[in-house]
C-alpha cells in the first residue's frame, strides 16, 4: 500500500488511547454528573491527556492529529476477522465517524481487507462519505516504541478513503429486480443537517415489502426526521430514496399515494368527532359518499372507537387518539406505513393492543416502518432491526443475529474485598465495574464449561467469591454496545 | 381488537383519476367544510370577532358622534351629514380587520395539530389548507359583515345605493377581505404561537383608526394626514362610502381594486412560501 497517511520513518502515527467522548459525556459534565471528558493520546513515546471542554476540542484535535486513528491501545487493537480495525477519524465535511465491526454492509464491504489489502475503492460520483480502513498486517514501525512487556506494537496503514460508502441506487435496484422483489423502502446515503447539527450521517436502507422493520435509537438519534424524510415532509439534504416504488424527489405525489404515516404527535383533528375525522380522510381520499362512510364504519368498528365516534377528538385518551390516529392512516388503505414511536406514551394494555393491530396488518401484506426507544417492542415485532445512533446505522439485522453481536453475555462476581477483587482480575481478567461493589464482569460464553473453568482457577489461588451471577444477552445488551459511549476498552477482547 | 382478515387484501393505488385542478378544488371545498366544522363548533371564535366592530359602531355614533358631526360638517361643502352614514363604510371595514385577526390565530393554531403534518403526507393539494381556511373567513366575515350593516340600519344608517352599487360593495369588501386574510394567514404561518399570531395581526385591525374611517383625511394633520390619505384602507373605504352613500369616488375606486390585488397576491405567495418551507413540528397535543 503507498497511500500510507504515516508511512515509515515519516511522523509517527498518533494512537487514541481512550475512548473519544461522545455527545453524552460533554452532557454528563455539564450536569456535573461526570468528570471532564478527555482523550489520551500518544505520539511517539509521549502519552497526552487532553481535557476536553466542547466537542468542538475533540474536532480541534483530530484536525491537529491527522485525518484518521485508530482507536484504543495498540496492543489490543486486534483487526477483526474482516480485517477491519475500530479507528476514528474526520471526514472532510469535518464529521466524525467512526470505524467498527457492526457497521453498516456496505461500509464493511468497503473496509474488507483480504490478504492482499483492502479491495479496490470503487470510485463513483455519488456519496463521496469517506472512511477510513486500517489495516494491521504490517510489520512494526512508524517510530513508535513498545512498551516494556508488551508485544511491539503494529504499525497501522491509514488509507484515506477516497471511495464511495454507498452502494449506487440503480446497482441496488438491478440487483433486488433481479431477485424479483420489490423493496417497499430503498434509501442511500440519506444525510440531513439542521445547520451545523448533523442529523442524519449517511444512512442506508433495504426494507422488503410486506416486513416490519423497527429503526431503534435513543432519543435524538435521528429517528423522526428519518420517517420524515421518508414520507416526503422534509427534504433530505443529500442520498437517493425510493418509496413505494417511486423517487421520493421526483414523484412526492406517487409516494404519497402509497404511504400512511402515523407521527409520534397525534395527527387527528381536536375539533371534529372520530367519525368526522375519517370521512374527512375519505373525502381527501377521493371515496364516493357511500364508499366512505363505509369504510369510516369499518375502521371505527376495527379500532373499538364506535361508542366514541360521535364525541370530539380532543376529549379522547391518549390510547384512544393514537387508535384513531393509526385508522385515519388505514383510511387510504396504503400498502407502506410507517409509525414513528406508535406506543410511546401507552400504558401496557394500549400498547398490547398496537402490537396486535400492527401485527394483523403486517399478516395482510403490509409493509410497517416503525421507529422504537423500546428494545422488547423491536424484538416482538419487527422482521429486521436497524441500530440508530448519533445519525448512523450502527447495526442492522434480525434480532436473532444483533445478539450474536454480543455474544455469551458475562458471568458477575461479587467479592468480599478489594484484595480479592484485585487478585481475581489478575487471575481471570475481566472488567471491574466498579470498585465500591467489588465486582468483575468476565466473558461468558454460555457454557458450563466455562463456568467451571473460571471458578476452578480463583479456587487454585484461594480467592474466596462471594457471589455469581449469569448474564445472558439481550437486545438491551445490544444496544447499549452499540449505542452507549465509552465502552471498557478490554470489551474488544470480550468479542474475540 | 383485531383486524379482521376478511377484510379486503390492500392494493397499490393510485392518486384518484381526476384532474389536478378540479383534485385541488374538490381537496380545498373538503378543508372549506373542516372550517365550517370548527366555526360552528366554536362560534365564540366568529362572534369575538363581529363583537368589536358592534362595539366601535356603538361608541363612535352614540357616544362620539354628535361631537364628531361637528368637524364633519365644517369639512363637509355645506348639506346635512349623518354621522352614521359617514361613519358605517368605515366600520365594515374594521370588522374585515378583526375577523382577520381570528384568521391569523386559527391558522397558527391549526399549524401547531399534527393533523397538518398528516395532511402533507397525504396525495392532497399542497394549499387546499389554506385555501379552505381563506374560504371558510371569507364567508364569517361576510355575515359579520352583514350583521354590523343590520345594527347600523338599526341605529339610523340609511343607503342611497341601488342594488348593483350594493353588488359593487360587496364585491370591494370581498376583495379587501381576501387581501387581508391571504395576509394574515401568512402572519399565522409566521407566528410561532396563537399570541404571536394575534399581535402580528393587530396591524389590520389597528390600520383603519388612522383613515378616513372615522373622520376624513383632510381633518388631519402633517404625518398623520398624508398616512391616512394614502394607506390602503382610505381608498377602499372611500369607495364603499361612495358606492353606499352617493359621495363621489372618482379615481378611489381603481386605486382600492389595485391595493387588494396587490395584497391578496403578496399574502398569498408569501402564504405559500411559509406553508412550503416550514419545518413540520407539531407540538404535543
Amino acid at each position: 500500500m503507498t497511500s500510507n497517511v504515516a508511512g515509515s520513518g515519516t511522523a509517527a502515527v498518533p494512537w487514541i488511547l481512550s475512548t473519544p467522548p461522545g455527545r453524552s459525556d460533554f452532557e454528563a459534565w455539564r450536569d456535573e454528573e461526570a468528570d471532564p471528558p478527555a482523550l489520551i493520546v500518544q505520539v511517539g513515546g509521549t502519552q497526552l491527556r487532553y481535557q476536553l471542554r466542547r466537542i468542538k476540542d475533540l474536532h480541534a484535535m483530530l484536525k491537529e492529529y491527522g485525518d484518521w486513528m485508530p482507536l484504543g491501545n495498540a496492543d489490543e487493537q486486534k483487526p477483526a476477522a474482516d480485517g477491519t480495525v475500530e479507528a476514528w477519524g474526520r471526514s472532510p465535511g469535518r464529521r466524525l465517524v467512526r470505524v467498527e465491526e457492526g457497521a453498516p454492509r456496505p461500509f464493511r464491504q468497503l473496509c474488507a481487507a483480504g490478504p492482499g489489502g483492502p479491495r479496490a475503492w470503487p470510485t463513483s460520483s455519488t456519496t463521496r462519505a469517506t472512511t477510513a480502513c486500517a489495516r494491521a498486517d504490517q510489520p512494526p514501525g512508524g517510530g513508535r516504541e513498545g512498551e516494556p512487556g508488551k508485544s511491539p506494537r503494529r504499525r497501522l496503514d491509514l488509507v484515506p478513503a477516497s471511495g464511495l460508502q454507498h452502494e449506487p441506487m440503480n446497482e441496488l435496484l438491478t440487483s433486488a429486480r433481479a431477485a424479483g422483489t420489490q423493496p417497499a423502502v430503498l434509501a442511500t446515503g440519506l444525510r440531513k443537517s439542521f445547520g451545523d447539527h448533523v442529523v442524519l450521517d449517511g444512512i442506508d436502507l433495504n426494507i422488503a415489502e410486506g416486513t416490519v422493520f423497527a429503526l431503534l435509537g435513543p432519543n435524538g438519534s435521528g429517528k423522526t426526521t428519518t420517517v420524515q424524510i421518508l414520507s416526503t415532509l422534509l427534504p433530505a439534504d443529500a442520498g437517493a430514496v425510493r418509496v413505494g416504488g417511486h423517487d421520493l424527489g421526483s414523484e412526492p405525489e406517487l409516494v404519497r399515494a402509497a404511504i400512511g404515516v402515523t407521527g409520534q404527535f397525534s395527527a387527528v383533528d381536536g375539533l371534529l368527532t372520530g367519525q368526522e375525522n375519517l370521512l374527512l380522510m375519505a373525502d381527501l381520499y377521493h371515496l364516493d359518499r357511500a364508499e366512505g362512510r363505509r369504510r369510516a364504519a369499518r375502521l371505527l368498528g376495527l379500532f373499538d372507537l364506535t361508542e366514541a365516534a360521535g364525541t370530539m377528538a380532543m376529549t379522547y385518551s391518549g390510547g384512544m387518539r393514537r387508535r384513531l390516529d393509526l385508522a385515519m392512516t388505514l383510511a387510504g388503505e396504503p400498502r407502506i406505513i410507517f409509525l414513528d414511536e406508535p406506543t410511546t406514551g401507552l400504558d401496557p394494555r394500549s400498547r398490547r393492543t398496537m402490537w396486535q393491530i400492527i401485527r394483523d396488518l403486517s399478516a395482510r401484506g403490509v409493509t410497517i416502518f416503525l421507529t422504537t426507544q423500546y428494545l422488547e417492542e423491536a424484538d416482538h415485532l419487527a422482521d429486521r432491526i436497524a441500530v440508530l445512533d448519533h445519525g448512523r446505522l450502527v447495526a442492522e439485522g434480525t434480532s436473532g443475529e444483533l445478539k450474536r453481536l454480543i455474544p455469551g453475555g458475562h458471568i458477575r462476581l461479587e467479592f468480599g474485598d478489594a484484595d480479592a477483587l484485585a487478585g481475581a482480575a489478575r487471575a481471570v481478567g475481566g472488567i471491574t465495574h466498579d470498585d465500591e461493589a467489588r465486582t468483575l464482569d468476565i466473558p461468558f460464553d454460555g457454557s458450563v464449561r466455562s463456568i467451571k473453568d473460571l471458578l476452578g482457577r480463583l479456587d487454585e489461588r484461594g480467592i474466596a467469591v462471594g457471589g455469581l451471577s449469569v448474564h445472558t444477552p439481550d437486545l438491551d445488551d445490544v444496544f447499549l454496545a452499540l449505542t452507549s459511549r465509552p465502552r471498557a476498552e478490554t470489551e474488544q477482547d470480550v468479542t474475540q | 381488537m383485531s383486524i379482521s382478515t376478511s377484510a379486503p387484501v390492500i392494493a397499490p393505488r393510485g392518486p384518484a383519476p381526476l384532474g389536478a385542478r378540479v383534485r385541488g378544488l374538490r381537496d380545498a371545498v373538503t378543508m372549506l367544510r373542516r372550517d365550517i366544522r370548527h366555526a360552528l363548533r366554536f362560534p365564540m371564535m366568529t362572534a369575538s370577532g363581529m363583537l368589536v366592530p358592534v362595539l366601535l359602531l356603538l361608541l363612535f355614533a352614540g357616544v362620539f358622534g354628535p361631537a364628531l358631526r361637528g368637524t364633519l360638517g365644517a369639512l363637509a361643502a355645506g348639506g346635512r351629514v349623518s354621522y352614521i352614514d359617514y361613519l358605517t363604510p368605515g366600520i365594515l371595514v374594521m370588522t374585515v380587520g378583526f375577523a382577520a385577526e381570528a384568521t391569523a390565530v386559527n391558522v397558527c393554531m391549526d399549524m401547531t395539530e399534527g393533523i397538518v403534518a398528516r395532511f402533507r403526507t397525504m396525495p392532497i393539494s399542497r394549499m387546499a389548507v389554506l385555501t379552505g381556511q381563506v374560504a371558510g373567513s371569507l364567508i364569517r366575515t361576510m355575515i359579520s359583515a352583514a350583521v354590523v350593516v343590520g345594527i347600523a340600519v338599526a341605529m339610523g344608517f340609511r343607503s342611497s345605493a341601488s342594488p348593483a352599487e350594493w353588488l359593487a360593495a360587496a364585491g370591494i369588501f370581498a376583495l379587501l377581505t381576501l387581501a387581508l386574510t391571504w395576509l394574515t394567514v401568512a402572519f399565522g404561518l409566521l407566528a410561532k404561537t396563537p399570541a404571536g399570531a394575534n399581535s402580528l395581526s393587530l396591524l389590520p385591525a389597528i390600520l383603519p383608526f388612522v383613515s378616513s374611517a372615522f373622520i376624513p383625511a383632510i381633518a388631519m394633520t402633517g404625518g398623520v394626514r398624508w398616512f391616512a390619505t394614502n394607506e390602503p384602507f382610505t381608498p377602499v373605504i372611500d369607495t364603499l362610502r361612495g358606492l353606499l352613500t352617493g359621495t363621489a369616488i372618482g379615481d378611489r375606486a381603481i386605486l382600492a381594486i389595485a391595493w387588494c390585488a396587490g395584497l391578496s397576491l403578496a399574502g398569498y405567495l408569501w402564504a405559500r412560501l411559509l406553508y412550503n418551507r416550514r419545518p413540520p413540528a407539531p407540538r404535543v397535543a
